[in-house]
């Protein structure tokens, strides 16, 4: 059931180099340079979103995810959302407003995977870049390189993958969308949406805490992950795999990493989600074509590289 | 003037394995970049920016500038004891570099 989480609202990345992670997400992937605060972190998003950012680059001297964020209504439910949390047993940390340039308080809560997660409620809206909200124009002309158009989602890496599924489900109103699991019914992965898309955020099982898989962002069409995996080329930018399918979601995708070694993907595509939607299994021993619908096997690195 | 790119050799010696490979590495990239291909490279390729920690070697012989590598992986002691990241140094001599195979357990972060 609903309650009130509408999207994925940000996500803050660790990396090693700022102006080369910078050079990567906007000119290669296309997001926006929206603006930078004092703490010299980065704020950047993809062109038809409406609020400010999406994405927060800050310089540290190790990779992976400081947190992910949903945008919940309003500021009621993000306090209704915050005693839900409370009542269920976990500590929260509260932010006050301005703590990430021009977005409101923002309530954030330690998963049992270890990843950190965060609700708030209000950011500041600068509306979709380049196209105007009356008489819009189709995109705007000078998006660069991948024209990223939205972030999209995570996949994260954790242990108890069970543990967030109670919380994401029970407390905040996802829907477990598509899961893979062993035959004892143990649950490897998990992919959950708070919206109609596929999955706003998954989780594979693995004995780790707090890792970071990848960010996701969406482009329009299979042509345009095509053209990705082109400037990637370009760039000599590290592939991971693809461009290819998902048989989860089944949509086209193309991985790669920034200069921090993060996975990125791009992908368009993909199913749809509606509340009465029955959940889409996939049996363990199939989890090669799972993941790459083509190759039908996992590369190592799908497993075993993460931040 | 930019320095000129020389090519040096680079030794890989795996003992899981008991095996020594040598190939060529540019002077003027990160040693892990000069391995093209994937399937069949002597040191294990993760995400070649520093930050997954795959392709952890110790420096056994020469001298390497290095990028930042993420301290998940390697801390200020490893540095120290020539232990590092093969996608983020730069050789400056020969190298020879021993393969560290990193277990999840020993992640520091």
């Amino acid at each position: 059931m609903k309650k009130g989480v509408m999207r994925p609202g940000h996500v803050q990345i660790r990396v090693l180099d700022l102006d080369e992670a910078v050079k990567h997400y906007a000119d290669l992937m296309g997001l926006i340079e929206m603006d930078r605060d004092d703490q010299g972190r980065v704020y950047l998003k993809g062109w038809t979103e409406v609020d400010k950012f999406s994405v927060v680059l800050r310089e540290a001297d190790e990779a992976g995810m400081d947190f992910m964020a949903f945008k919940v209504a309003d500021e009621a439910t993000l306090d209704s959302l915050a005693q839900d949390l409370r009542d269920y047993g976990l500590e929260l940390t509260e932010l006050p407003a301005g703590d990430l340039k021009d977005c409101g308080r923002r309530i954030q809560f330690t998963a049992p995977t270890g990843h950190h997660f965060e609700l708030f409620a209000t950011k500041e809206q600068t509306g979709k870049w380049g196209v105007s909200n009356r008489n819009p124009e189709a995109w705007p002309r000078d998006a660069k390189g991948m024209k990223a158009t939205r972030f999209d989602h995570c996949l994260l890496y954790g242990d108890d993958i069970d543990g967030v599924l109670d919380i994401f489900t029970n407390v905040l109103g996802f829907q477990l969308v598509e899961q893979v699991v062993e035959p004892d019914g143990n649950k490897i992965a998990i992919f959950m949406a708070c919206s109609m898309k596929e999955h706003d955020i998954a989780f594979i099982r693995q004995p780790m805490k707090d890792k970071f898989h990848h960010a996701s962002f969406f482009l329009e069409s299979w042509e345009d992950v095509l053209k990705a995996g082109d400037l990637l080329s370009m760039t000599d930018t590290p592939i991971d795999i693809g461009p290819t399918r998902h048989g989860l979601t089944h949509g086209t995708t193309i991985y790669f990493f920034d200069p921090s070694g993060n996975r990125c993907e791009v992908f368009s595509g993909g199913d749809y989600t509606y509340p009465d939607h029955p959940v889409i299994t996939w049996d363990a021993e199939q989890l090669g074509k799972a993941i790459f619908y083509h190759d039908r096997e996992l590369n190592e690195r799908f497993l075993t590289v993460v931040t | 003037m930019e320095a000129k790119v020389t090519s040096l050799n680079v030794t890989v010696v795996d003992k899981a394995k008991d095996t020594e490979v040598a190939f060529d590495a540019k002077s003027d990239q990160p040693v892990l970049l000069s391995i093209r291909s994937v399937v069949g490279s002597p040191i294990p390729v993760g995400c070649k920016g520093g930050g997954c920690g795959v392709c952890k070697v110790r420096v056994l012989e020469g001298n390497f500038s290095a990028k930042r590598m993420s301290k998940a992986h390697i801390s200020e002691q490893d540095l120290e004891e020539n232990v590092v990241l093969a996608c983020r140094i730069i050789p400056e001599t020969d190298l020879k570099v021993e393969i560290l195979a990193e277990t999840p357990e020993e992640d520091k972060s």
